[in-house]
Formats: C-alpha cells, sequence, structure tokens
C-alpha cells in the first residue's frame, strides 16, 4: 500500500493584481510504504505546495490526493494521528519553553507526557527542555521541530529541509535519525531537501519535480542510472598507442584528465580485453557515472 | 543525538486525530501558560487593589461626633435659608398679592436635607453605588476580555502555530470551537471573579465606612441581574476580540480596527447622525448593563417652528434585552466570518 498517492493533482494561485500562478500541473506522485522517499526540485517546482496539499493546508484545484490509503482531505483527521511533518521552519511558542510546546502538543494528541521526554532525549534537547523556545538556536529549534514531529510515533514522517540551521554534527544525527527510521519498516519518511548529497546519502527512492510536475521517479540508483553516459575511464602506462589501439577497434576515446575518456561503452571488459592483446595493461578503469547533482540539472533545466 | 529507538503504533490502522477533549486541554493549557494573560490578570489585580485603597479615602465611616457635626451643619444650612427668607418676605418692594411662599420659597425645614450629604468625607452607600460599581466592574471587565481574547488568537497568527496546530488536528472548524470554547470560559471566570470582588469590596466598604442603612426594596435582584448581564457582555467582547483578531490574523490590527471604530467611528455618528445611535456597540454595551435600559436622546435640535416651551426631544430606550440580542448578533457575526475564512483559506 502506497503511503502517498497523488494522481493529476493541479493547483493555482490566484491572487488579486497578479497574474495566476500554476504550482502543480497535473501532479502525479507515489511513495510507497516503507524506507526513505527523496523530493527534490528547484525553487518553485511545487515541492512545498506538495507538501502543503498533502497535509490539508492547501486545496487543489483538481486531482485525487491519498495518505496512507485515505483520500485526503476528506478523510485526513482519520489518519493525522499516524502523520508526522516537519514543514519549512518549525512553528513554535517563543515564550514557552521546548517540554512545553511539546506537551501542548501531547495534549491535543492524547499522548503521555513521558513520551515527550522520550522525543526529547531522541533528539538531545533533553538539558535544554525547560529553556524558551526564544532562546534556542536555528539548530535546536530545528530540532525540536523533528521532536514534535516524531512524537505522534507516525507511519508517514514528512520532513521539509530538516538540515537547515544544523552543525555538521546535528546533520550526520538527522541523517542517521532518518536513515534508522527508514530502515525499520514502519515508518515511510517523505524527505525535501534542495541538499542533493543529503537525498543521495540518505534516500531509497527520489522524486524529481520541475515546473509542477514530477519529472522521475524511482530508486535513487536507477534514476541515477538511466542519466549515465556509459562512458568509462581508462588509465594505462602509454596513452596515445593504448587510444589507437581501441580507436582501431571501433570505440570513441577522447584525453581526459592524464587518461582516457571511452564514450557509451556497453560491456567495458571489452576494453580490458581489446587493449591486453595489444599488450596495453590497465592501471585504472572506471564507469563514469552520474551523480544526482548532474541528473537534477539536467532533468529540471527550462526547457529552451 | 542519543539512540533511543521512536516508539512503534502497535495498530495497523492509522491513527485518527484526537478527540475534541484533548484539543481543549491544550487550548485551556496553553491559556493558562500564556504570559501575556498572566500580565494582563495581574495589572487587573492592582488595578482592583488600587481601586480599594482609594476608595477607602473617599469614604469614611459615621461616628457619632462627624454625626453631631453634620446635624450642626444641616441647622447652619437651615437657618441661613430663613434668614434669606426673611430678609425676602421683609422687603417692602416686594409685589403684593403675590404668594409668599412662592416668592421667597418655602420654610426650610432640617427633615428635607439628608444628613449624610454633608458627611466629608461620606459614608460608602451600598443601596446607593452597589449596582452603578457593578456596571463599571463589567465595563472593565469587557475591555480587559476583549483584550484577552484578541491577543490569545493573535499570538497564534503570530508565531504561526495555527499552522502547526493543524498537523495534529486538520479539522479547521473544531480547532476553531476549542479556541472559541476556552475564550468564552475564561471570560465567564474572569467575569465571575470580578463582581464577587466586587461584592466583596463592596461589602467591606460598607462594613469599614458604610452608612450603615438598610437596602432598598429590589437592591438585591437589580445588582444580580446586572452582574449577570455583565457576565454575558464580558463573554461577548472576549469573543469579538478573538473573531475580530480571527479576520485581521494580527492583534494589533484588531486593536486598531477597534480604536478607530470606537475613537472615530462612534464619535462621528454621535455628532453627524445621532439617529444611528442605537447602533452603536458601546450604546449597546451600556443598554445591556444599565438597569432598565438606556435612554438615548435621538435629536436635540427642534424642527422649524417648534414651540421651545413645549418640544422635547425625541428619546428612545434602549432596553437590556434588544442590546443584549444585538451584541450578540454582532459578535456571532464577527466569530462565523473569521472561522468561515479560516476553513476556506489556503494556509501557507
Amino acid at each position: 500500500m502506497p503511503a502517498v498517492e497523488m494522481h493529476g493533482v493541479s493547483k493555482t494561485y490566484r491572487r488579486r493584481g497578479r497574474p495566476p500562478q500554476r504550482a502543480l500541473d497535473g501532479l502525479d506522485l507515489v511513495v510507497e510504504a516503507g524506507g526513505v522517499h527523496g523530493f527534490l526540485g528547484p525553487n518553485g517546482s511545487g515541492k512545498t505546495t506538495t507538501i502543503r496539499v498533502l497535509l490539508g493546508l492547501i486545496r487543489p484545484d483538481a486531482g485525487e490526493v491519498r495518505l496512507l490509503d485515505r483520500p485526503v482531505p476528506a478523510a485526513l483527521p482519520q489518519v493525522i494521528g499516524s502523520v508526522g511533518a516537519l514543514v519549512e521552519t518549525p512553528l513554535f511558542f517563543p515564550g514557552f519553553s521546548g517540554r512545553l510546546n511539546l506537551r501542548l502538543l501531547a495534549d491535543i494528541a492524547g499522548l503521555p507526557y513521558t513520551r515527550v521526554d522520550e522525543v526529547l532525549a531522541l533528539v538531545d534537547l533533553t538539558d535544554r527542555a525547560e529553556d524558551r523556545v526564544k532562546g534556542y538556536s536555528l539548530g535546536m529549534k530545528q530540532r525540536l521541530g523533528i521532536a514534535a514531529a516524531l512524537l505522534k510515533s507516525p507511519r508517514l514522517l514528512v520532513l521539509d529541509e530538516p538540515s537547515n540551521g544544523l552543525d555538521p554534527a546535528g546533520i550526520r544525527d538527522v541523517r542517521e535519525l532518518i536513515r534508522r527510521l527508514g530502515r525499520d519498516g514502519s515508518t515511510t519518511v517523505l524527505l525535501s531537501s534542495h541538499l542533493l548529497v543529503e537525498i543521495e546519502q540518505v534516500c531509497d527512492h527520489v522524486s524529481i519535480m520541475a515546473r509542477g510536475r514530477r519529472v522521475v521517479t524511482g530508486p535513487v540508483g536507477q534514476v541515477l542510472a538511466s542519466r549515465s553516459s556509459g562512458d568509462v575511464r581508462v588509465r594505462v602506462p602509454h596513452l596515445a598507442e593504448a587510444a589507437a589501439v581501441l580507436t582501431a577497434a571501433g570505440f570513441a576515446v577522447s584525453p581526459a584528465d592524464g587518461g582516457l575518456l571511452v564514450h557509451a561503452v556497453p560491456a567495458p571488459g571489452e576494453i580490458t580485453r581489446v587493449l591486453a592483446e595489444h599488450g596495453h595493461y590497465l592501471e585504472e578503469l572506471t564507469p563514469v557515472t552520474a551523480d544526482l547533482e548532474s541528473a537534477f540539472l539536467e532533468l529540471t533545466a527550462e526547457p529552451a | 543525538m542519543t539512540t533511543v529507538a521512536p516508539a512503534r503504533p502497535t495498530v495497523a490502522d492509522p491513527a485518527p486525530a484526537g478527540g475534541f477533549g484533548g484539543l481543549l486541554r491544550a487550548e485551556a493549557h496553553r491559556f493558562v501558560s500564556r504570559r501575556f494573560i498572566r500580565v494582563l490578570l495581574l495589572l487587573a489585580v492592582l488595578g482592583w487593589i488600587g481601586a480599594v485603597l482609594l476608595a477607602l479615602t473617599q469614604f469614611g465611616s459615621v461616628t457619632p461626633e462627624r454625626l453631631a457635626e453634620a446635624r450642626a451643619s444641616v441647622q447652619d444650612v437651615v437657618d441661613e435659608q430663613e434668614q434669606f427668607r426673611q430678609q425676602c418676605l421683609d422687603d417692602p418692594t416686594r409685589p403684593a398679592g403675590v404668594d409668599a411662599d412662592l416668592q421667597c420659597g418655602p420654610p426650610l425645614q432640617a427633615s428635607d436635607l439628608r444628613v449624610e450629604d454633608f458627611l466629608n468625607p461620606r459614608p460608602f452607600s451600598l443601596g446607593e453605588f452597589g449596582t452603578g460599581g457593578a456596571v463599571a466592574v463589567s465595563a472593565a471587565t469587557a475591555v480587559l476580555t476583549f483584550l484577552i481574547g484578541a491577543t490569545f488568537v493573535g499570538a497564534e497568527w503570530s508565531t504561526r502555530s495555527m499552522v502547526a496546530m493543524l498537523f495534529w488536528e486538520p479539522r479547521r472548524g473544531r480547532v476553531m470551537l476549542a479556541k472559541a470554547a476556552v475564550v468564552a470560559v475564561a471570560c465567564v471566570v474572569l467575569g465571575v471573579v470580578a463582581h464577587v470582588a466586587w461584592l466583596a469590596t463592596a461589602g467591606g466598604l460598607q462594613s469599614a465606612v458604610g452608612d450603615g442603612a438598610a437596602l432598598p426594596d429590589g437592591f438585591w435582584p437589580e445588582l444580580l441581574g446586572t452582574q449577570g448581564r455583565g457576565l454575558l457582555l464580558a463573554v461577548l467582547a472576549g469573543l469579538l476580540g478573538f473573531g475580530l483578531t480571527n479576520l485581521t490574523r494580527n492583534t494589533g490590527a484588531a486593536l486598531g480596527i477597534g480604536f478607530v471604530y470606537f475613537a472615530v467611528l462612534e464619535t462621528a455618528v454621535r455628532a453627524l447622525s445621532p439617529i444611528w445611535q442605537p447602533w452603536l456597540l458601546t450604546n449597546d454595551a451600556a443598554g445591556l448593563l444599565v438597569p432598565g435600559g438606556l435612554r438615548l436622546v435621538l435629536d436635540w435640535n427642534p424642527p422649524d417652528g417648534a414651540d421651545y416651551n413645549s418640544w422635547s426631544p425625541p428619546e428612545y430606550v434602549l432596553a437590556n434585552l434588544q442590546s443584549g440580542i444585538f451584541l450578540c448578533v454582532v459578535t456571532a457575526v464577527v466569530v462565523a466570518a473569521g472561522v468561515g475564512v479560516f476553513a476556506r483559506r489556503d494556509l501557507h
């Protein structure tokens, strides 16, 4: 059962005195249950609108949305107890302590206050729990926001830029936490981030958005493979002779970084065989894989 | 961060939102935890203490010595008046054939004057000030509850925690209902405390510096009725502040609108179109509080050619019930508009 399903979802913002702005344009998105699903897109691509539609904050003009197999927004009250969310900046009462802020949320859901202390420990805020939130650093507020999102022990955790404001150790901890939640099998994490490396490190699946549409989705490895060129980097002692051998064997070859770049190679083992037959022995044979950044930039580029 | 594993739900079905009771509990918890509301209440208590101290300086107890002095003052006035009357009667230029009492006034008796009016400071009179004090306390409480209602929901909008709350209870009508219910209950509690404080204060003043006179007939029904209507006004004012702030999503804007309305619009209406006075909120608030309603003069200018001696300005009596219904309708419209807009608008 998918944790999130969106089909043909459209949303246009109409503001007085401004031209209509299409934020979502027939968006189709499926996030299967379990694991960590990355949600990528440039600014204005519709990521935040998508998350707000999922959480019932924005009503779409058209399309079908389902969360944990229930239609949204109609049945959102039936599932909201299993959905945790951190959207953009955490929203707390600055004059209240971190603990009191979480206790107010626990009151709403009927959760015991012991759960508050558990999640405070989880994000390492126990020592500062009695301090007022307005004295927290941005990173501490972000951790408190994550604690609030985890308070309900959610089956679906929606995190929008959770690393914002965190120091390197905090970023590492959050990523480890997300990975752990994704691995346990009972939590689905939908992670919206502009940090491509974060998506690449943490996510099992990724969906990339551009101009209000999903342009690609799938396992991260598969998305990268689909964008790979099939190029192979080769290093041998005698570059010029090896280049001649490979060219004669039908490969397209160009020099690159003290080695050779062999283009569109269907089977890299063929390079090894051809060079060895002519007495050239490899020092390096590396398939050139696309990184997520390249894929992202290629997929989200504005059409000419 | 530690490695405490998050607790897992034990049921397969997704969990629904918490019940309405949880929402109410959270709102009540937040209400009593808010520093600004505590400061407002502290200021109200300090104001009350100041008023009690001021009252103690304005009233004095009745002692036999002070009573004797007052009676002597009464007698002085009677004697002086009699002296003036005699001079008038002895005046040779006084027209003949005119009744002496009509010309120089009837003889003044000591019993025509109230001894307590000659006590300085005068004693406190529960019968005289009890109901008026309840009206004043009601008005002050209404101002306080308006501020509390406005700031309570205004803080939610300024911190945008209103949006965060929808991650926990997406039914916006329920969220607003819980907040409004807490504001209403808080206003009732505040109103009850204020009126009990007034009764205690008035009782204390009557014991300490009172006139010791028996209370007039119908005193208690009139006082308690006024206090009951004062409670209603406190709730309506709190909900009005709540609804107005909800519409503007900003406490400052709501208070600004309130100031412009009360200070500018109402003044302009009274000056330019007094016929509309029955529809002014402050008049209706007074009409609700004052026993028997508020008597308004709708036009001070006699029509052309009117006989000044026989013309009397047109009056309008704003009855308690009429004012109460009008204020209820206005409050309901403002609150419903705020809730309706909140329920429909996209939240960013």
